[in-house]
């Protein structure tokens, strides 16, 4: 199964890091969408299959924790894994972002190997 | 927490970030027999942080540094990256990390925070010495440019006031 990965940050480098991973991985992909923040994630998932979303939180216009807010209200959105990437370091934030429906939490800096574990992780996906 | 500590932090986390990040490998800086920061064009990225705690961490990075920050964090040549569109960007982006493993080592994972009102300018000579002029900055070398770093808490606590004296 190829999936279709939605990458959500302000930051073009880390954008451009996070997909040069995915490319990087074993994880087959159809295709990668970019946004630059909550409100562009959630009009590209209005638009698009979306089978795993990475995102940052501290974002303008729309912040990562108010897309997955959105998310969780709504029946055809809230069942989509969501991967929060963020420098934030709480584990109160991290406690209320799980509450909230995501699936994992990574904290920059990150490796590839660990991002690469982690949507494994989430997919379900085996390469043995 | 001494000033001492602190700064012994901030080397730590900025050398662990840069490490990590973009394989960039600094060093302390030899203070005492003088660095050229007069050599170098200056960004100035600036992040608020507000939550248990308050206050701004501000890094002053040579604008060549930034160039091969952004090669480094992509994996990519120097001459390959556009530089209008990655320099500032690699900037923040290194702030932004550098504040939250700051915020984490300074004050564990159960402190919570906000990080906001992210900035990035040009700085002119004259404007780059007066924001280091009289202040507890922090400088390392990374392949000889200076790389400082100035964190500041706002005295809100009785555990704020002794952190920053």
């Amino acid at each position: 199964m190829a999936y279709n990965i939605l990458v959500i940050d302000d930051s073009k480098t880390i954008r451009s890091i996070i997909v040069k991973i995915l490319k990087l991985t074993k994880i087959e992909i159809d295709e990668i969408f970019q946004a630059e923040n909550g409100q562009e994630g959630l009009d590209c998932l209005k638009n698009n299959w979306i089978d795993l979303i990475l995102t940052d939180l501290n974002m303008p216009v729309m912040s990562g924790i108010e897309m997955v807010s959105t998310m969780a209200k709504d029946g055809l959105l809230k069942d989509i894994p969501v991967i929060v990437i963020s420098t934030d370091g709480s584990t109160k934030r991290i406690e209320e972002l799980k509450e909230k429906g995501i699936r994992e939490y990574i904290r920059k800096p990150f490796t590839p190997e660990s991002l690469s574990e982690v949507i494994d992780r989430v997919l379900g996906v085996n390469h043995e | 927490m001494s000033s001492q500590k602190i700064m012994d932090i901030i080397n730590e986390t900025v050398s662990g970030v840069l490490e990590q990040t973009a394989f960039m490998f600094p060093e302390p800086a030899d203070m005492a027999s003088g660095v050229p920061f007069e050599d170098f064009e200056y960004v100035m990225v600036k992040l608020h942080f507000s939550g248990d705690k308050s206050g701004e961490t501000k890094m002053m990075l040579p604008v060549d540094f930034c160039a091969e920050l952004s090669a480094n964090l992509l994996g990519e040549d120097i001459g390959d990256v556009d530089p209008e569109e990655n320099n500032f960007d690699s900037a923040k982006e290194l702030l932004n990390i550098v504040t939250g493993q700051l915020l984490v080592d300074l004050f564990g994972h159960d402190a919570l925070f906000s990080l906001t009102d992210l900035e990035v300018k040009k700085l002119g000579n004259e404007d780059f010495f007066s924001m280091i002029e009289g202040a507890e900055y922090h400088c390392c070398m990374v392949d000889d440019y200076p790389v400082i770093t100035i964190f500041t808490l706002q005295g809100k606590t009785d555990e704020c006031k002794s952190l920053s004296s």
